[in-house]
């Protein structure tokens, strides 16, 4: 091989190689990009598949998704804000967490207290879980 | 010794059998025994109690017995909310300086051993008895001179994460981590906090706790009963000087349920000399007299709770009519608990028509968060064709809280209840007659009792069995029976409490507005499966557009029919009219070309009973009366 081909090949391995790193930061960007819970779910596969009684098949977010949702009142928030919420994967994956187990506060008793990074300001017990020594983790 | 005579006793109940019932519900909740997870059936409250001890999960299953007879199925649930207690309030006659302080149980461990040789020729040595006395230095946890894999081995009839030792005599040398059995083989147990510092911390008493695993298995040592063992097992050895134990006791076991705890004085003194009694039932049932115990520590009976008593400074230590209350919060499982369970539950093939989730979420959010998961499982039910309905506790909260958690949630499987009921135990003890219980536990065992046609709110069912006081009357403040909660109420005239409707929180302008709506789809869906399932792969006549031959449709269609009639039209309901419901049928698409599409398309139309939630009714004085019929 000739230097010349040898250069052309050296640039050739060192734009792929490039090209790579490229695409290995866009898809770590994008996965560190907020999304809603409902993107979430999806792209982690907490998921389960349900067969309705016309025979149809859909998919639908495990019961843990579902008591998230509740407590951080993504719902609400598409109600209220006319979109969904959006959220890092970190904070989606804390708000699973947070929505498992509860955990002993202030008031002597058990509460199911929510991730701050994925509360909707539009849940009704939002503000008050914020302000209030109630869901606060003893 | 009086003149010659006999005594006869007869014991009742003796048997504990109780009526058979229409229906085989199932209860899941927590309990001081059993193992989690696995389904078990009752006919007797006996049978409970023995296997499942104290707790939410016996306390409604024995109501269900009560109220509708066996058997009842039941679960238990992983407690991984730790139970808590309430603040003392001391109510003093005058000056008295008496305090008492109050703590789950310790418990003794079932057995344990000192083993030598492990992975040899193990030689066991029995040191249960000494372990729980507290006589001293009499504990030999490991053999002389311990070397890497000796042992000392706790068994417990439950599994456990603290232990409490007493060293007497400190080790020098070795050093030993805490394992368990997986079932496969014995594994280091994570979380390890071990102030015994491997038994070589100076003589005193000493905590060592672990993160609780989730697949401990029981097993058994040296020819006895199955336990879930602790090993301690030598991993740096040989210990120079052995150590020597005390005592050992585990802890975490006990606080089975809520409990609205009264201790007074009875007579005036101090330990050993004063008097007092208790009450787990806010005072509507007492024990009997007892003794302040001189080392100050009294272990109430089954709540497995450990009072201590303090004289204080004196002059006037414990004085008759000093009055110390405080609450205790039961254990209670966790969503990520209930979700295990339900697995459990999805990989039985047993059908059961509904659930009632005893225990109290601490707040309406937190019911709602739950109310959200368990609408998520009864849909996994649903996908594989069971058709179960959820019945839980609301939550402990105003009524304001409870509507606005529930405002954005709904679900056609499940109905939750608010309020709470003093109620009569259905396995009373000592002290504990009258306790204070979430409704939800009634309503199971109501529900459990009723036709599926049957409104739940019926009058003339008559009032709730048992019921002394309800914590909310909708009669008198009606909040949140139009936010699709099922409440409990009085009827004027009537004595005894009531059912206010059984209402499903269901979406707005759903069908399943009540309770026996969803019972009879779900019984019409469980025989319409069950009758297609005859049909799956059958072969049909068709006619030349490919649509099914009338004679075959009308074939099919009478097998469904017959079989929804038996179930749905023909059976009595409550008014003792036949059906629950008024008509119901099944038909068979004529249109679709099963040539093509290898499609059976059916339709079920069911037109239910009505129910009377209203009357209305105008009255006044007339001349032209018409004769009553």
């Amino acid at each position: 091989m000739s230097d010349k081909e040898k250069k052309a090949a050296e640039a050739k391995a060192a734009k792929a190689k490039a090209a790579e790193k490229a695409a290995a930061k866009a898809a770590e960007a994008k996965a560190k990009a907020p999304d809603t819970p409902d993107g979430w779910v999806k792209r982690l596969g907490k998921q389960r598949t349900i067969k309705l009684l016309n025979g149809k098949k859909v998919k639908r977010p495990d019961p843990i998704h579902l008591a998230a949702a509740q407590l951080h009142g993504w719902d609400d928030h598409r109600h209220h804000a006319g979109g969904h919420m959006r959220l890092t994967q970190a904070d989606y994956e804390k708000a699973l967490k947070a929505a498992e187990r509860p955990v002993l506060c202030d008031d002597g008793k058990h509460h199911y207290v929510p991730h701050p990074g994925a509360l909707s300001e539009h849940h009704p017990h939002g503000k008050s879980f914020k302000a209030s020594k109630i869901g606060q983790e003893k | 010794m009086g003149i010659p005579n006999q005594e006869i006793t007869v014991l009742d109940p003796g048997l504990g059998l109780v009526e058979a019932s229409p229906d085989t519900p199932i209860v899941l909740g927590v309990s001081s025994l059993g193992d989690d997870n696995l389904l078990r059936t009752y006919a007797r409250k006996t049978d409970v109690v023995s296997n499942f001890g104290q707790g939410p999960l016996p306390e409604a299953w024995c109501k269900a017995l009560d109220i509708a007879g066996g058997p009842v199925r039941g679960m238990r649930l992983t407690k991984s909310v730790v139970p808590t207690f309430g603040s003392i309030t001391t109510t003093r006659t005058s000056d008295s300086t008496g305090t008492i302080a109050v703590a789950i149980t310790q418990k003794d461990a079932a057995r344990a051993w000192q083993i030598d040789d492990p992975a040899g020729t193990p030689v066991f040595t029995e040191q249960t008895a000494d372990f729980a006395s507290a006589t001293t230095a009499d504990v030999d946890p490991l053999p002389a001179g311990a070397v890497t894999g000796d042992q000392f081995a706790i068994g417990y009839d439950q599994p456990f994460t603290s232990l409490e030792q007493i060293i007497s005599t400190s080790g020098v040398g070795g050093t030993f981590a805490y394992s368990y059995y997986n079932g496969t083989a014995v594994v280091p147990l994570t979380g390890v906090s071990d102030l015994t510092v491997s038994y070589t911390a100076a003589p005193g008493t000493y905590l060592s706790t672990w993160t609780m695993p989730t697949d401990w298995v029981r097993q058994s040592l040296n020819s006895t009963e199955l336990l879930y063992y602790a090993y301690a097992e030598v991993d740096t050895g040989p210990y120079g000087t052995d150590a020597v134990l005390s005592q050992g006791q585990i802890n975490g076991h006990g606080a089975h349920d809520d409990y609205e705890v009264i201790v007074e004085i009875l007579k005036t003194g101090t330990v050993a000399t004063g008097t007092f009694r208790y009450s787990l039932d806010d005072g509507r049932s007492y024990s009997g007299e007892f003794v302040i115990p001189s080392a100050g520590d009294f272990d109430i009976p089954f709540a497995d709770i450990t009072i201590t008593f303090t004289p204080g400074a004196g002059a006037i230590f414990f004085e008759d009519g000093d009055v110390f209350e405080f609450d205790v919060n039961a254990p209670y499982y966790a969503v990520v608990d209930l979700a295990t369970a339900v697995t459990a539950l999805l990989a039985q093939s047993l059908e059961f028509p509904f659930a009632t989730l005893t225990g109290t979420p601490a707040s309406a959010a937190d019911g709602a968060t739950m109310f959200a998961a368990v609408d998520g499982h009864a849909t996994s039910f649903e996908n594989i064709n069971r058709y179960i309905a959820f019945i839980m506790d609301s939550g402990d909260d105003t009524t304001t809280a409870t509507l606005s958690s529930y405002a954005a949630v709904s679900s056609r499987r499940v109905m939750p209840v608010y309020g709470t009921t003093d109620i009569t135990s259905a396995k009373p003890f000592e002290g504990y007659s009258v306790p204070k219980r979430s409704a939800v536990e009634l309503l199971g065992g109501w529900a459990a009792d009723k036709l599926i046609s049957t409104d739940l709110a019926r009058v003339r069912e008559g009032p709730v069995p048992g019921v002394l006081e309800i914590s909310h009357d909708e009669n008198l403040t009606e909040e949140l029976d139009a936010g699709r909660i099922t409440t409990l109420r009085t009827h004027t005239g009537r004595a005894g409490f009531f059912v206010t409707n059984g209402r499903i929180k269901a979406p707005s302008g759903s069908d399943f507005r009540f309770w026996q709506f969803r019972r009879i789809m779900d019984v019409a869906c469980r025989r319409v499966f069950i009758e297609q399932q005859n049909f799956l792969n059958i072969s049909v006549r068709t006619n030349s557009d490919g649509t099914i031959d009338e004679r075959d449709a009308l074939r099919l269609e009478s097998i469904v029919n017959e079989a929804l009639k038996i179930e749905l039209t023909q059976p009595a309901n409550a008014e003792g009219t036949r059906g629950h419901v008024s008509e119901v049928n099944y038909s068979i698409d004529r249109t679709n070309n099963i040539n093509q599409s290898s499609t059976l398309i059916s339709t079920v139309a069911i037109r239910p009973l009505g129910y009377a939630k209203t009357i209305e009714t105008t009255i006044g004085f007339a001349l032209e009366v018409a004769e009553a019929a």
